[in-house]
C-alpha cells in the first residue's frame, strides 16, 4: 500500500516527506526524549 | 482570597497547550493551504514560518506566563504599566473567537449525530446550507434562532463548563482523554483513507512541490499565516497555562514540543484529507482539484460525501471524524474561555466558579447571533477579522512590547535560567526584527485587500463589514482599555 503510494510519487515530493517528517517528528521525538531526561 | 492554582503535572501542560493549538484548522485548514500554494514546496516556507515565527512567539507567551506567574493582563502590566490593554485585548480577540467556535462545535455535535443515519443524504450542500443551516438570502435575518443550532451551541458550552469546572486541575485531567482521542481518530482516518483505491492521485496532489511557488510572496505569506493561526499564540492563553506551570519548568523545551506536536498534526492531517479525496475522486469520476475544500465546505459537505461513498462502514466512519472535530476543537475552546478567566481572576481576585459562569453566559449571549438564519455570515466576517486583523495586531504589539520596551535578553537569559536548553541571541533577533516583519507584512496585505472590496462581496457590502469587523475591532480595543483602568485588586 505504501510502496504504491510512494512509487506514484515524484522524487521531489518524497524528499520533501522526508524533510517534513524529520524536522516535526524527528524534531518532537528529540523533545520529548530530552524532556524525559529531565524528569522521568 | 481565590488559591494559585498548579498543573497536576508537566504532561498535564504540555497536553493542554497542545489541545489548545491543535483545532480544526490543523484538518481544515493546513491541506488545503498546502495544497493551493505549491504542494510538497509549501513545507519548506512552512517549516521556516515555524523556527522563525512560530516557536519563537511560543517562547515568548510561555516565558511571560511563567516569569510573571499571570494572565496576560496582568504579565504584561509587569513588562510595562501601559501595556495592559494589549493582555486585554488578546482576551477579547480570544473571547471574540470563542463565542463562535463553540456554534462550529455545536454544528459538530449535530453532525454527529446525523452520522448513525447519514441523515444529510446525497446534496451534502443543499443539506448543510438549506436544511441545517436554514441560510437567509441576506444577512438580515438575525431574529429567527435555529433550534438544532442553538442546542448543539448550549451542548458545547456545558461541555466546556465541565471540562474547566476547577481550572488547571481539571482541565489538567480532561486532556488526558480530548488529545489523545482526535489522534486516534486522525490516525485510523489516515490508514482507512490510504487503503482505499485512488489514495495514491489525493497524496500526489497533496505533495508534488512546485518549486517555482516558492519565489511568489503570497506563499511565505500563507505559510506565515498558517503558523500564526494554528498555534493559539496571541489569544493570552499560552501566557496563562503557563503561569499556571510550577518554578523551574522547562520553558524551551515544553514550546518546541507543543509546536512541534500541533504542525506535525497539521501535516499528518492532510494525508488523512487527501488520501480520501483520491478516493473521492476516483470513485465520481471527478478530478482531485474539483473536489478539493477547506473550513466548513470540506467539514460539512465535501466529507459527508465521501462518507457516502464509504460503504457499511459509512456511519462508523461518519461518527469517528464528527467526533474528531469535536474533540479537536473543546481543548482550543476551553483553554480560550480559561485565558480570559485568568486575565478576571487575576485582576479581580474573583472565585473561579463565578468567572467561568460569567464569562460562559455572556459568550454565550454573543455566540445567539451566530445561531440564526443569518448567523453563517456573521461568524465568516467575525472569523476573518479575528483572524486577520486582532490575532495579527496582538502578536505584533507583544513582539514590540517585549522587543523595544521589556528587552528580549532580559525575557530570554529568564526562560534560559529555567530550561533545559538554551535558546541564543537568534531569538532576540526573531522577536524583534523577522517575526514583526512578517506581522506587518501580512497586515500590510490585508489592508490592501479590505481597502479592494469588502470581504465576503458581494453578498457582504461595506456596512456588514464595518458592523461585523470594524466596528468588533474597536469594541474591543476599548473595552481592552477600559479594563485596564478599572480599578483591581491583584494579587502580589
Amino acid at each position: 500500500m505504501l510502496a504504491a503510494i510512494l512509487g506514484k510519487l515524484p522524487a521531489s515530493a518524497i524528499a520533501m516527506l522526508i524533510i517534513a517528517c524529520a524536522v516535526l517528528y524527528g524534531g518532537l521525538a528529540v523533545c520529548i526524549v530530552l524532556a524525559k531526561k529531565r524528569e522521568p | 482570597m481565590a488559591e494559585k492554582e498548579y498543573w497536576p503535572s508537566r504532561t498535564s501542560f504540555v497536553l493542554a497547550a497542545i489541545g489548545s493549538a491543535i483545532g480544526l484548522g490543523n484538518v481544515w485548514r493546513f491541506p488545503y493551504i498546502c495544497y493551493t500554494n505549491g504542494g510538497g514546496a509549501f513545507i519548506i516556507p512552512y517549516l521556516v514560518a515555524l523556527l522563525t515565527a512560530g516557536i519563537p512567539l511560543m517562547i515568548l507567551e510561555m516565558g511571560l506566563g511563567h516569569k510573571f506567574s499571570a494572565s496576560a493582563p496582568l504579565a504584561l502590566k509587569r513588562v510595562g504599566k501601559n501595556w495592559q490593554w494589549l493582555g486585554w485585548l488578546a482576551c477579547g480577540v480570544g473571547f471574540m473567537i470563542v463565542a463562535y467556535y463553540t456554534v462550529i462545535m455545536g454544528w459538530c455535535v449535530n453532525y454527529l449525530g446525523y452520522s448513525f443515519k447519514l441523515a444529510w443524504g446525497q446534496n451534502t450542500e443543499s443539506f448543510f446550507y438549506d436544511t441545517f443551516l436554514q441560510r437567509s438570502e441576506n444577512l438580515k435575518d438575525v431574529f429567527s434562532f435555529n433550534g438544532p443550532v442553538l442546542l448543539g451551541l448550549l451542548i458545547s458550552w456545558v461541555l466546556i463548563l465541565l471540562c474547566i469546572w476547577k481550572g488547571a486541575k481539571s482541565v489538567g485531567k480532561v486532556v488526558f482523554l480530548t488529545v489523545p482521542l482526535p489522534w486516534l481518530c486522525l490516525v485510523i482516518f489516515v490508514i482507512k483513507g490510504l487503503t482505499l483505491p485512488g489514495a495514491e492521485e489525493g497524496i500526489a496532489f497533496y505533495l508534488t512541490p512546485d518549486f517555482q511557488a516558492l519565489a511568489n510572496p503570497r506563499v511565505w505569506l500563507a505559510a506565515y499565516g498558517q503558523v500564526f493561526f494554528s498555534l493559539t499564540v496571541g489569544f493570552g492563553v499560552m501566557i496563562a497555562y503557563a503561569s499556571f506551570l510550577p518554578k523551574r519548568s522547562d520553558i524551551v523545551n515544553n514550546a518546541f514540543i507543543v509546536s512541534l506536536a500541533n504542525n506535525g498534526t497539521a501535516f499528518l492531517g492532510g494525508f488523512a484529507v487527501f488520501s480520501t479525496l483520491g478516493y473521492y475522486a476516483h470513485q465520481t469520476g471527478v478530478p482531485v482539484e474539483s473536489v478539493v475544500d477547506s473550513g466548513f465546505g470540506l467539514a460539512f459537505i465535501t466529507y459527508p460525501s465521501i462518507i457516502n461513498h464509504l460503504g457499511r462502514f459509512a456511519p462508523a466512519m461518519g461518527v469517528i471524524f464528527f467526533v474528531m472535530l469535536l474533540t479537536l476543537a473543546i481543548d482550543s475552546a476551553f483553554s480560550l474561555v480559561e485565558g480570559v478567566a485568568a486575565g478576571i481572576m487575576d485582576k479581580w481576585n474573583a472565585r473561579r466558579l463565578r468567572v467561568n459562569f460569567g464569562v460562559v453566559l455572556v459568550a454565550l449571549i454573543i455566540g445567539l447571533t451566530y445561531t440564526t438564519r443569518a448567523g453563517y455570515y456573521w461568524l465568516d466576517m467575525v472569523d476573518h477579522f479575528m483572524n486577520s486583523f486582532g490575532l495579527i495586531i496582538v502578536c505584533l504589539l507583544q513582539c514590540i512590547a517585549v522587543g523595544y520596551f521589556y528587552g528580549t535578553r532580559k525575557l530570554r537569559e529568564y526562560v534560559n535560567s529555567q530550561s533545559e536548553v538554551s535558546i541564543g541571541i537568534w531569538w532576540d533577533l526573531m522577536i524583534m526584527f523577522v517575526t514583526p516583519a512578517a506581522l506587518i507584512y501580512f497586515l500590510k496585505v490585508e489592508i490592501q485587500d479590505r481597502l479592494a472590496g469588502p470581504y465576503g462581496a458581494p453578498l457582504m457590502d461595506r456596512w456588514a463589514e464595518v458592523i461585523g469587523g470594524w466596528a468588533v475591532m474597536a469594541v474591543l480595543a476599548i473595552v481592552a482599555v477600559a479594563l485596564m483602568r478599572a480599578r483591581g485588586r491583584e494579587s502580589a
